[in-house]
């Protein structure tokens, strides 16, 4: 991310980073450890990075992660890079919220790479596989190419790169296919699809998350009821609360009436 | 405990390599809750005031073993403030004698942490200090 950032601001005049670490489980806590490595390769007045808790999202994103873009969005930033949490097979969920997604993989997973085919290279518009300098590197990235080659997305046949940030090797080539996937994006009549995914996403997540908050809120006799009924409890609930708009606080507070798409 | 969703900066100003205490504290620290940035080694005082004003942390806790605990936390004070952040609560921890606790108290140390109490205590007395803001 240092890496990449730095080569960005070759070009941005202000550059903001959202960087995701995860939420214990156990305490709610969390230690927030990417912007050291960040800050290791650059630091420049232009950069903007905010460490941010995953809370009680599991998806490799954030509570409020299209609030978070917009806020840097108001603020005439030139363009945001997110780092997620790290994502397994089926947490796809950041794709809604940006326009370029890169997967990073790293040599020495093989198997993984069989069991990532149907999840996440569906997801991806540029793949660098990182630690290039390590054995097993372009054969991952051969396996990738290969497999990739036949999942073109409207037209987007995703690149795969190899990247090290021991040699510097594949950061400038990473930078521009970032630049060709934008321009491509920008050469098709719907344009706009991203900002409407971002926006479904903001709705989905924010009503899932309430809806989960009050799923843990129920008190055991409840859950000893049938499904049917505690279902109906909970969309009760949830409904009730659009007759008081503003009241409701979610874990955070933060929402004060704000649910602008962005 | 009111340390649960503090944002919390832990930081190594100045040249003392040793971080064992600095890695302990946070990680007390998001056991209890709160989420803790931390700065690596050998930072200056303005780098650890501009982390905490990105950042919006409401407490820098700061790491000191190499002596010049009076200079770096009058420093990163001083950087706090003419940030417009004096309002972020300024902890100090490391091999601080007590002789000096009064001058770093009287400097705007909100508290003091030494190796001889335990972490119990210094989450204990970390919270309480924070629930003065």
């Amino acid at each position: 991310m240092g890496a990449i950032a730095a080569h960005r601001l070759g070009s941005a005049r202000h550059l903001g980073v959202l960087a995701i670490d995860p939420t214990s489980p156990h305490s709610g806590g969390s230690i927030l450890g990417d912007r050291i490595r960040i800050d290791g390769v650059v630091t420049d007045e232009r950069l903007y990075v905010r460490s941010v808790p995953s809370r009680s999202s599991a998806d490799g994103t954030t509570d409020n992660l299209p609030d978070l873009l917009a806020a840097l969005e108001e603020q005439r930033f030139d363009e945001i890079l997110v780092e997620t949490v790290g994502v397994g097979q089926a947490d796809y969920a950041v794709r809604q919220c940006v326009d370029t997604v890169v997967v990073i993989v790293l040599p020495g997973s093989g198997d993984t790479v069989q069991a990532m085919k149907a999840g996440i290279l569906e997801v991806g518009h540029v793949y660098a596989v990182h630690k290039a300098d390590r054995p097993g590197a372009d054969l991952l990235a051969a396996e990738l190419a290969a497999t990739l080659d036949r999942r073109a997305l409207n037209g987007w046949i995703p690149p795969v790169l190899l990247t090290s940030t021991v040699s510097g090797a594949g950061v400038p080539q990473l930078s521009d296919a970032i630049d060709a996937h934008r321009s491509h994006l920008r050469s098709r009549r719907d344009a706009g699809a991203c900002t409407l995914a971002r926006a479904r996403y903001d709705v989905e997540r924010l009503v899932t998350r309430r809806a989960r908050e009050l799923v843990a809120d129920l008190p055991p006799d409840a859950l000893r009821q049938p499904l049917r009924d505690v279902y109906h409890a909970v969309v009760h609930e949830l409904l009730g609360e659009l007759a008081v708009p503003h009241t409701t606080t979610n874990s955070e507070g933060q929402r004060d009436g704000d649910c602008s798409t962005p | 405990m009111s340390l649960a969703k503090k944002r919390i900066l832990i930081a190594k100003p100045g040249l003392d390599g040793h971080d064992v205490g600095a890695k302990v504290v946070a990680m007390a620290l998001r056991d209890a809750g709160a989420d803790v940035i931390y700065t690596g080694l050998r930072k200056s005082p303005d780098y650890i005031a501009d982390v905490a004003v990105d950042e919006g942390v409401h407490a820098v806790g700061l790491s000191v073993l190499s002596g010049s605990h009076l200079s770096l936390a009058s420093d990163v004070i001083a950087a706090l403030d003419a940030r417009g952040a004096g309002d972020v609560a300024v902890f100090l921890g490391g091999t601080i004698p007590h002789t000096e606790h009064k001058a770093l108290l009287d400097m705007g140390i909100r508290a003091i942490f030494t190796a001889d109490e335990t972490l119990d205590d210094v989450l204990t007395r970390f919270d309480a200090a924070l629930g003065e803001t």
